[in-house]
């Protein structure tokens, strides 16, 4: 069943192969060979703070995230009965298979589908590869509203803890998927990102999942990026839900 | 007829070698000029017209009108047509005559007509141009307000082929637009607008609707050969003194110049040139020259003003939320 969905996810989310740029990327650091040196001190802003800012892929598939803690996350009868179904079904109602967003975290643990980091001192923008959505993330100190408009990325509030950027989101619809095994939320569901960036060519982001309906407690995943250098975002318009005739 | 028609039409009658004018500004319902609309006066007792169209910003003259009472109409692609009965001249004085047109283009969803609900938004705010370190000026913002549609001084000319196309998405209602299957709007229809995120070397454009993203380079690449045709194509940006200079290429054939003033197609060889300009904090200028030989006789240049709303965000707007509008479109 997990083989047949994953066929799937990889049927759409493949890009036009020959659209792929390979652009050096400029002024990143080079070992003497001119190949990027991604052990390299990370970039830090103006102020002091590391910049996140570039285009990264996980480094590995997280199609089965909830099953990454020991034990498998602590679902509850309600998310334990979903996902089951969906499990059942080959994952035929994976929001992608309609040109919807995957949703966070999955649509950033998909690689190779990568997305980019634009740091700015107020913002940050996440362009992701997927669909060509996008994420912002306000850094200018205000609070997470109290009662969001619910939304597929949700609402998303960052502030810095010495070199960690921690990013709490809420505000949520019930639409998205956690991962592709089909780990559903309800609306309740926020989530925190911890960001840290070691070095030139790494990102770590600690995941913890809150949400009362859907788990018994929080539970938490740190998940590794690697840096893609020399390369760009393609356009990946979702046109006309192509695939899901094949669903049928 | 009322009585004061028929008076003025017997002064007509005696004063006809007195000469008038009709003058006037065509606005839609935003309070834009329309220009490029045709305009008729048909006297109503001899049956003469007389015609003129209506030029940036929507001024119009219809000169040389012998006096009488004329029937006034102005007919403008997308607009719904517009009369009025018994516009008099008397003495040959000159009569002023601004008129608003309404939308004509039914979706049958919400908010029929073409545009989409507006959002009363503040003044801009006053102050300086924000800057970069590098002292280059800085566009990031939500630059939102405005018309839905942008008010784009004078229509493309098409080649003929174009202009088939134009008339066979005119009389279908539009609904074969991008949108409706929620493509993207294309650069020509979403230039100037949009949530601008600046650094130093990538100039990022966040779109609400449909949700998309746009990258121009600033760091000093040039167009890869070869580009694969792609619906927002490859930007790249350079600094003109102030003037940020934007140029496009490797479009596909598949957006619209604009979704429904100017529902022109192009083709592959469409070039996009836009020269942003923030004069202060608060307006974001654009003029954009858009070139395709394959489509058009000569350059299309377009003048669009963005407002700076600090008060508001972009917002996710979803569209493949299972293309809800689709199913009530009509189609003819």
């Amino acid at each position: 069943m997990i083989r047949r969905l994953l066929f799937w996810l990889t049927v759409l989310v493949a890009p036009a192969g020959a659209q792929w740029l390979n652009y050096p990327t400029p002024g990143i650091p080079r070992t003497t060979d001119g190949k990027p040196n991604l052990t390299a001190p990370a970039p830090r802003t103006s102020d002091g703070r590391p910049d996140l800012s570039g285009i990264w892929a996980a480094a590995e598939r997280h199609h089965q995230l909830a099953m990454e803690v020991p034990g498998g996350a602590p679902f509850t009868e309600w998310s334990r009965t979903i996902r089951e179904a969906r499990l059942k079904n080959g994952g035929r109602d994976i929001p992608t298979s309609w040109c919807l967003p995957s949703g966070i975290p999955p649509d950033m643990l998909r690689p190779p589908q990568p997305f980019r980091v634009i740091q700015t001192a107020g913002m940050i923008a996440i362009l992701l590869e997927e669909f060509n959505n996008w994420r912002q993330i306000f850094i200018d100190g205000r609070p997470l509203p109290v009662d969001p408009e619910p939304a597929w990325f949700g609402y998303s509030v960052g502030k810095w803890e010495g070199g960690t950027l921690v990013i709490e989101s809420a505000g949520f619809n019930e639409k998205t998927w956690l991962d592709g095994a089909g780990t559903p939320h309800s609306d309740a569901f926020r989530l925190r990102e911890r960001f840290t960036r070691p070095d030139f060519g790494h990102m770590e982001v600690d995941y913890t999942f809150n949400d009362s309906k859907a788990f018994t407690r929080p539970w938490s995943v740190a998940v590794k990026f690697n840096l893609q250098a020399d390369t760009e975002l393609l356009d990946s318009h979702c046109e006309n839900e192509k695939d899901v005739v094949h669903f049928r | 007829m009322t009585r004061l028609t028929l008076v003025c039409l017997l002064s007509a009658a005696a004063f006809a070698q007195e000469s008038g004018s009709i003058t006037g500004k065509i606005s839609d319902t935003f309070r834009e000029p329309v220009s490029g609309a045709s305009i008729q006066a048909r006297n109503a007792a001899t049956g003469a017209m007389y015609k003129a169209a209506s030029k940036a910003p929507g001024e119009y003259v219809l000169g040389g009108l012998p006096d009488g009472a004329y029937e006034l109409s102005v007919r403008m692609t997308n607009m719904k047509p517009y009369v009025r009965q018994g516009v008099e001249i008397r003495s040959g004085q000159p009569v002023r005559a601004d008129i608003t047109l309404q939308d004509d283009v039914r979706l049958g969803t919400l908010g029929d007509g073409g545009r989409f609900a507006q959002r009363k938004r503040p003044p801009p705010p006053a102050g300086t141009t924000p800057r970069m370190p590098d002292g280059k000026p800085d566009l990031s913002g939500f630059w939102a307000s405005g018309p839905a549609g942008p008010s784009d001084d004078e229509p493309p000319q098409g080649l003929s082929w174009v202009e088939e196309v134009v008339k066979e998405r005119t009389a279908n209602d539009l609904r074969d637009m991008p949108t409706a299957r929620c493509l993207p709007n294309g650069v020509t229809q979403q230039a100037g607008r949009g949530k601008f995120v600046q650094t130093s070397n990538l100039l990022v454009i966040l779109e609400e609707f449909p949700g998309d993203t746009r990258q121009v380079f600033l760091d000093g690449r040039a167009h890869p050969q070869g580009l694969d045709p792609t619906w927002l194509g490859h930007s790249i940006g350079r600094w003109d003194g102030d003037t940020l200079v934007v140029d496009t290429v490797g479009f596909n054939d598949k957006s619209w110049l604009t979704m429904i003033r100017n529902p022109y197609p192009h083709t592959e060889m469409m070039h996009v040139v836009e020269r942003y300009r923030r004069p202060d904090l608060g307006h974001l200028e654009l003029e954009m020259t858009v070139e395709d030989p394959g489509a058009f006789k000569k350059p299309w240049i377009v003048r669009r003003t963005a407002n700076l709303d600090p008060t508001d965000e972009i917002r996710e707007n979803i569209c493949t939320e299972n293309e809800k509008d689709l199913k009530h479109l009509p189609e003819k």
